[in-house]
């Protein structure tokens, strides 16, 4: 633990480094308009006044939005909430606390002994139940990440190494030889005794068991009381500990040669470094900028962006949100429009996924794939505002969403619904010409495009041209349309599907079925525009891959 | 009667009076709707995919199915999709089987496709019901009946009304105490379907309807979709147009007008 304390200080000053970084970084990055370092600083007001918000208290206290996910999601964020800050409370910051209450610190003393148990079985309970959602759940199974596992095995390293550096001691002679030598005074039957009491009430493992007999015992307790009981609660109070010292109990002496409690003891260290260290990195974060997210809501779950005052806090508000995510995955389970992650695998469509994305976007950190799939994964939200409503650190997605999609829309990545009425005939014509067949079209079960009966019957009477609302509506069809419903069946069964998907008909179809309807042949033109732009979507999708 | 309520994905934020106001009537009407966490009814997905949509409503049924309830949806669109997907996962053994292979990976089974029932014909299946609540309490007002198409349209899968001279919506306005009035764009789109993607055409297209409407003499569109509705709402022009209200909220208001 000396290695431990030399490195404490320099460990934290890196953490609050780069959670500075963080900071700044998020101050550069950009979801909106707000661009000025000025809007940005006359929010400060405003942010600090969150922090006094009590319904945001309450969130944080009480973990009342993990209510959306069941009694059972509820329970275990409880656990670990509970377990962890129960830790620092009792066990890492054990001696401020003992004084603040005026008691007596020892970390092997009631009730210090005992409670540091109950809280490291709260963390590891809560962690194993996380651990079970994460591995049982497959949509949520697919979705972890690394980083994920990475915070998980960090805290319940944190908590194991201490349980089992625990239990290894216990079971430890050298340390009760340590112990006796320097604060016990008596004569070999007296410390045969003591012996006897440390095998029974304090897990000890002696290379030769000692006598246990009533009498002894009896004997060695008066002395234990004298010596050892103002600072050594009986193992049993350290009930998680003891229990893992009376299973090891065999290897004890294969343990004491290796010197465990000590490799044990560092790497609990360690794990309590790397925690600190990795603070500023991802989700490691949250435990910070959750809880400052939690009070920016001020307990409102729904989502309402606009009342935040001025637009340098709104961005603020954002910005803290998109810090929040803990990656829970909740509201990818019940993101309305999952299917379109199970059946085309675009990842941002689930709203834990974009989020990240969207991170990474709002600082120009995005392109190529990536880009193309945050952008896909924008335009298909449906904006149910269900991922807002469920998620346990109060982010506004809904907002995100919103302002995220206006400004790809603006930048013309929405995809080719949102960029393709805007291009001149020209434009569009190359725009997705010569793209290769794609796997989805080859594998679609309803082809109408490649199949020449689909419009057979077209005798080019010009009736779906005529009732279409979008051909009566465009000031310019020549120019805004390239084609009319009638020409563009024409195209296909020329076979010039590329000529057809660069059309500006396909593109400014409104869906409203009359062509189809109308058609006295009944060629399915709407269902062939939407087929159009299925392929197009298609190509564009795996063109990248 | 029971139902499974399918207020799709833009009542929540988009459209929370409609959803609620649409509540209310059922209520009204002595009709039991069950809230469900359905997701998307598959309509915005269509563009993307038609397995990824047929997936998405295909869920929906199972949901219902497993309840045992049918759907009963305020949205066009929403209706719609619902029944086209049901008829293509008829129609498209292919479609289907994928489709119950995705299922059954979720642990849903699909037995049977439940029906699919849009509010208006709810409303219209209670027609005495409405006159009794309403009364005159709207006075003969002068509405324009806006049907939208996905309801209506394509005709051999949305199973709707007469897709060229549909009545059910003037119905219901009737017993509600409304004066419909004959207009001629009352079955054509709103235009929504371009918006943020051709604002003009969305414009051109939503204008000529408002309009259409005003010409006709009417003071109120009344429409029976949360795009619709969005997509009136959001018109706002110098001239004086009819202003746009859900079936449900003109419903409500000739109830309390009467009482």
């Amino acid at each position: 633990m000396d290695l431990f304390y030399a490195a404490l200080l320099p460990v934290l000053t890196l953490a609050v480094l780069g959670l500075a970084f963080r900071a700044a970084r998020a101050m550069r990055s950009r979801l909106d308009g707000v661009t000025g370092l000025k809007d940005r600083l006359k929010a400060l007001p405003g942010i600090a006044a969150t922090l006094l918000s009590p319904k945001g208290w309450f969130d944080i206290l009480t973990l009342r939005r993990s209510l959306g996910g069941g009694p059972w999601r509820w329970m275990t964020a409880a656990l670990i909430h509970a377990g962890f800050i129960g830790l620092l409370v009792v066990h890492a910051f054990g001696p401020w606390t003992a004084d603040l209450f005026d008691l007596y610190y020892e970390a092997t003393l009631d009730p210090f002994y005992f409670l540091r148990d109950l809280f490291g079985f709260m963390l590891c309970l809560g962690l194993l139940m996380v651990i079970c959602r994460r591995l049982f759940m497959p949509r949520l199974r697919r979705i972890t990440r690394p980083m994920d596992w990475a915070l998980l095995i960090i805290v319940a390293g944190i908590g194991l190494s201490g349980v089992f550096w625990q239990a290894a001691k216990s079971v430890s002679p050298a340390a009760f030889e340590r112990m006796t030598e320097e604060y016990f005074y008596g004569g070999e039957e007296e410390v045969a005794a003591l012996k006897a009491v440390w095998t029974v009430d304090y897990d000890v493992v002696f290379p030769r068991r000692p006598d246990t007999s009533p009498e002894t015992l009896e004997f060695g307790r008066e002395l234990n009381a004298d010596s050892c009981s103002s600072c050594h609660a009986p193992a049993s109070s350290a009930f998680m500990s003891s229990a893992v010292a009376k299973v090891i109990s065999p290897a004890a002496p294969a343990l004491e040669r290796i010197d465990a409690a000590a490799a044990l003891g560092t790497l609990h260290g360690l794990f309590i470094l790397a925690g600190i260290l990795l603070l500023p990195i991802g989700k490691f974060a949250h435990v910070l900028t959750t809880p400052l997210n939690l009070l920016r809501r001020r307990g409102r779950s729904s989502s309402e962006a606009a009342r935040e005052r001025s637009s340098g806090e709104m961005e603020a508000a954002r910005q803290e949100g998109l810090a929040a995510c803990t990656h829970c995955g909740e509201c990818s389970l019940r993101c309305s429009v999952a299917p379109a992650y199970d059946v085309l695998g675009i990842r941002p469509v689930l709203p834990s996924e974009k989020i990240g994305e969207l991170g990474a976007y709002a600082s120009g950190r995005l392109s190529g794939k990536r880009l193309d799939d945050f952008g896909s994964g924008s335009r298909i939200c449906s904006q149910c505002g269900r991922c807002t409503d469920v998620c346990p650190s109060g982010i506004d997605l809904q907002d995100l969403w919103l302002s995220s999609l206006k400004r790809l829309k603006e930048e013309k990545l929405a995809g080719p619904q949102y960029y393709m009425p805007g291009k001149s005939p020209s434009q569009r014509m190359t725009a997705l010409r010569g793209l290769a067949e794609s796997r989805a079209e080859r594998a679609r079960a309803e082809k109408l495009v490649a199949r020449k009966e689909s419009y057979l019957g077209c005798v080019q009477c010009t009736t779906c041209t005529s009732v279409c609302t979008v051909v009566n509506a465009s000031a310019n069809p020549a120019r805004e349309l390239d084609f009319t419903p009638q020409q563009v069946m024409n195209l296909l069964r020329m076979g010039l599907v590329d000529h057809a998907l660069g059309a500006g008909m396909t593109w400014n179809c409104v869906t409203c079925y009359k062509c189809q309807e109308h058609c006295p042949q009944g060629v399915p033109v709407a269902d062939v525009l939407f087929e159009l732009r299925n392929i197009a979507n298609a190509r564009l999708r795996e063109g990248e891959d | 009667m029971q139902f499974a309520w399918f207020p799709g994905c833009k009542i929540a934020y988009h459209q929370p009076q409609y959803g609620r106001d649409a509540l209310d009537v059922c209520a009204a009407l002595g009709l039991e709707p069950a809230s469900m966490e359905f997701n998307c009814c598959g309509w915005p997905l269509r563009q993307e995919s038609l397995r990824t949509s047929a997936l998405a409503a295909a869920r929906n049924f199972a949901l219902a199915n497993a309840a045992g309830l049918d759907i009963v949806t305020p949205c066009k669109c929403c209706y719609g999709n619902l029944k086209v997907m049901a008829h293509k996962l008829q129609t498209l053994p292919e479609l289907r089987t994928t489709i119950d292979a995705h299922l059954q990976s979720e642990g849903l089974s699909l037995a049977e496709i439940p029906r699919v029932l849009h509010l208006l014909t709810v409303m219209d299946q209670n027609l005495d019901k409405l006159r009794e609540l309403a009364g005159n309490g709207l006075g003969g007002s002068p509405v324009a009946a806006s049907y939208g198409c996905h309801a209506l349209r394509p005709s051999e899968a949305t199973d709707f009304d007469d897709p060229l001279a549909p009545t059910v919506f003037e119905r219901v306005l009737k017993a509600l105490g409304a004066e419909p009035v004959p207009w001629q764009l009352r079955v054509e789109c709103c235009g929504h379907f371009m918006r943020d993607r051709n604002d003009a055409m969305a414009d051109s297209i939503g204008l000529s309807k408002l309009r259409d409407a005003a010409g006709a003499g009417a003071e109120t569109v009344a429409t029976a979709c949360t795009y619709c509705q969005m997509q009136f709402e959001g018109l706002t022009g110098d001239e004086e147009l009819p202003a746009a209200e859900t079936v449900a909220s003109v419903a409500l208001r000739a109830m309390r007008r009467k009482s």
